[in-house]
């Protein structure tokens, strides 16, 4: 079973708690925490969101999708990275969720991802993206 | 007990089972280093293991699982040492220990993070020892490596749980009475020992890929099972190329995925249009963009060493898959004992037996294909 580990801020000031630590440090964590996870055999992929600023949101609420530059600003919860891991349980996925090197006003949100069991066999669209990742068109988890 | 009540336990055994998946290697290592013996060390493991399904359900997960599992378990060693009139001997070694574990505070580890991962490869090489049989390697491996439980153990392969039970207990015997040490293997021994531990973990992929017994037609959590252990061990051998055929293991995934998702129903190899291409593709596709690629193939052949080993095969297929892939991969010289040895997958290669027998590449390729599908039948395939 895949899950993603999503990492998120609430609010900006944990973002700005976050940039007041030295780089180094929070690297130094990371990076253990990391390698204890493919140590183990579980850190399927990861990585890091860069800030908000550098990106843009397309709104469909309307007729045609209206594009907004980044920062959104009315976001509450600011996504920041997260680790796609694959375990064999839920719990799994949260005990190693809790050994996260993560502050106050951060939070990870645990979500399985879908695989091709959670998708009609017959599906014509399903079975190519299963031939897509066998033949490594696209990466697939 | 309400249903309540009954739901909340069901939650901590699981969180439990969790913790001890991931936590179990390093748990058994450790005790393993402080008492000196595996065998006892695996035994007091399981009790702390015991304990805490008692335990925690009432009292709560504690803070740091892993903490409170080695803790219960040295406990129980030194209750047993003190019954056993040995603790004189062992006391100068348990007040060093006890200091260093004095300024341990919440949330430390409860073992040397420089020597840990060492320690977990001890235990890979000292559950996968050539001594033991293949039948107790895979358990051993499961359990103490794995950590998984008896029971899922038993479920994985089919087994009552007394049968696992009783391989666990002799294979702790042999190696007592072997009296195998908890070391590193030298590095003479070191390609064979490894190519023993990578044996294993194809066993087990290609039990969990194919089920020999019963009706099940794949037990995949057993594949991935082998799958995370491979990765285990690559991470712990970074410098061993033959760990790289981890690659081969992802080409199994991928086709384990495509077969789960397309072919519910089986029939025999070669009955679908995409039979061939699937038995090639989805072998080699999974290890296209991995990072693993460029190390094979392996200086040293451990992979395929371990392949030939036809113990426990029963006629199966098992290390073809890596065999396919090793073709594709531009593995130019013939492997020995390989299935499709003399053929090429890429009619531009220098031309393998078929294409001197006169063959033109297409039909070269088509016969390769052949054979490569022929080799990829499980045994369920082929009895439909």
């Amino acid at each position: 079973m895949k899950y993603m580990l999503i990492m998120r801020a609430v609010g900006q000031a944990a973002v700005d708690a976050q940039m007041q630590r030295p780089f180094e440090e929070i690297i130094a964590e990371m990076g253990a925490y990391n390698e204890s996870m493919v140590n183990a055999g579980v850190l399927a992929d990861g990585a890091g969101l860069t800030d908000a600023a550098e990106g843009a949101v397309v709104d469909f609420s309307g007729e045609t999708p209206t594009v907004t530059d980044g920062p959104y600003g009315e976001l509450r919860e600011l996504f920041n990275g997260f680790w796609m891991l694959e375990v064999s349980s839920k719990e799994e996925a949260i005990e190693w969720a809790r050994r996260a090197p993560l502050a106050a006003g951060q939070q990870l949100e645990i979500r399985r991802v879908t695989g091709a069991e959670d998708f009609p066999e017959d599906n014509e669209w399903i079975q190519k993206e299963q031939e897509w990742i066998a033949e490594g068109k696209t990466r697939g988890y | 007990m309400t249903t309540e009540r009954h739901a909340q336990v069901a939650s901590i055994t699981r969180t439990i089972e969790a913790t001890w998946r991931i936590e179990a290697a390093k748990i058994i290592a450790t005790l393993t280093r402080y008492v000196g013996d595996f065998s006892v060390a695996e035994d007091l493991a399981q009790d702390a293991l015991a304990q805490a399904l008692a335990d925690w359900p009432r009292a709560g997960v504690p803070d740091n699982p892993a903490a409170w599992l080695t803790a219960t378990a040295k406990r129980r060693a030194i209750d047993g040492w003190r019954r056993r009139e040995r603790f004189e001997k062992r006391m100068p070694l348990l007040a060093d220990e006890q200091r260093r574990f004095e300024g341990a505070g919440e949330g430390e580890l409860p073992w040397n993070p420089d020597e840990i991962d060492d320690d977990v490869l001890r235990l890979v090489f000292t559950s996968c020892h050539p001594v033991l049989a293949r039948e107790a390697q895979l358990a051993l491996t499961l359990r103490v490596v794995a950590g998984l439980t008896t029971e899922q153990i038993a479920r994985a392969f089919l087994v009552p749980v007394p049968t696992v039970q009783q391989r666990v207990v002799r294979a702790k015997k042999t190696l007592a009475a072997a009296n195998v040490e908890f070391e590193l293997p030298g590095a003479a021994e070191r390609v064979e020992r490894l190519g023993g531990v990578l044996g294993v973990l194809y066993l087990l992929f290609s039990e969990g890929h194919v089920a020999t017994s019963g009706g099940d037609w794949m037990r995949p959590e057993l594949a991935m099972e082998a799958l995370r252990l491979a990765r285990v061990v690559a991470g712990l051998t970074p410098r061993e190329p033959e760990v790289h055929g981890l690659a081969v293991w992802c080409a199994g995934r991928c086709r384990r995925a495509a077969r789960v998702a397309r072919r519910p129903e089986p029939g025999p190899l070669g009955s679908h249009a995409d039979r061939a291409r699937g038995a090639l593709a989805y072998a080699c596709g999974g290890a296209v963009g991995n990072p693993y690629r460029r190390n094979w193939p392996p200086r040293d052949r451990a992979v395929h060493t371990a392949g030939r080993d036809r113990r426990m095969s029963r006629g199966r297929p098992k290390i073809r898959v890596d065999r396919l892939a090793s073709h594709r991969l531009d593995l130019r010289d013939p492997v020995p004992g390989c299935p499709v040895a003399g053929h090429r997958a890429e009619p531009g290669d220098r031309g393998g037996r078929g294409r001197r027998a006169g063959r033109g590449a297409r039909a070269c390729r088509r016969a390769h294909r052949r054979k490569a599908a022929q080799y990829l039948a499980s045994a369920a395939e082929r009895a439909r």
